[in-house]
């Protein structure tokens, strides 16, 4: 499974490369507008981490679930897949439609606050489960 | 992707969906839950575990369910619930 996940991010990298630099050359020959490469890339960031996001709170199918029964610690990684995927979706939109000036901060702000609020609820998962060692 | 929107076309299995949010149970505590036979609940149950909406674990004579659902599969599951998809249709048969 990391092999294949592994196989999966380098693929996705190169394919992040290759559209950024087919990009800045299409620009150099002014075929597109010159925020179009910026604007392009940003956008399959955001879908990139809406994907991962997507599957974060997914685990694979030959995978043992009783590593993980921890309710609390589960819905807590649910909600970090879900933010991460309004915050990845609310970057592609923002350098899909936004002003360049204002897609710049506005995309980092929303994902900023998708990490910030999903790994709060993870560390407030894991503090839940601490103090209730007994539990679940 | 077929196979989920089959699971979660029942309101029954989104009920299931919805019980294993709160953790994990076992196919009789599920069972218990709804006013159906075993075998029409087991049914239910193939029908998720094919869907891979949820994973399985043995834990002595009973079968513990786990949720499994991605943000998209979560997502679905709420749209269903919220429209009502599937209230009119018929449950699902027995096994042979």
């Amino acid at each position: 499974m990391i092999t294949r996940s592994l196989k999966g991010s380098l693929a996705l990298a190169a394919i992040l490369l290759a559209t950024a630099y087919g990009m800045s050359l299409l620009a150099d020959f002014n075929w597109v507008g010159p925020d179009m490469p910026d604007r392009v890339t940003q956008v399959m960031i955001g879908l990139i981490l809406v994907l991962f996001g997507n599957a974060t709170g997914k685990r694979p199918r030959n995978a043992d679930p009783a590593c993980d029964s921890k309710p609390g610690l589960m819905a807590a990684q649910r909600f970090f897949g879900l933010a991460l995927v309004i915050g990845g979706l609310i970057h592609a939109g923002a350098w899909l439609l936004a002003p360049l000036e204002m897609a710049n901060t506005l995309s980092m702000v929303a994902v900023i606050i998708a990490l910030i609020a999903g790994l709060g609820r993870v560390a407030y998962a894991i503090f839940v489960k601490r103090q209730t060692p007994g539990d679940g | 992707m077929n196979d989920v929107f089959k699971a979660l076309s029942d309101p029954t299995r989104r009920e299931v969906l919805r019980l294993l949010k709160s953790g994990p149970r076992s196919a009789g505590d599920l069972a218990d839950a709804f006013p159906v036979s075993r075998p029409t609940m087991s049914a239910h149950f193939n029908v998720l575990r094919g869907a891979g909406l949820v994973s399985t674990e043995k834990a002595g004579k009973s079968v513990i369910y786990h949720l499994n659902v991605s943000v998209l599969e979560e997502a679905l599951l709420g749209f269903a619930g919220a429209f009502g998809l599937g209230t009119g249709v018929p449950p699902v048969s027995p096994p042979e």
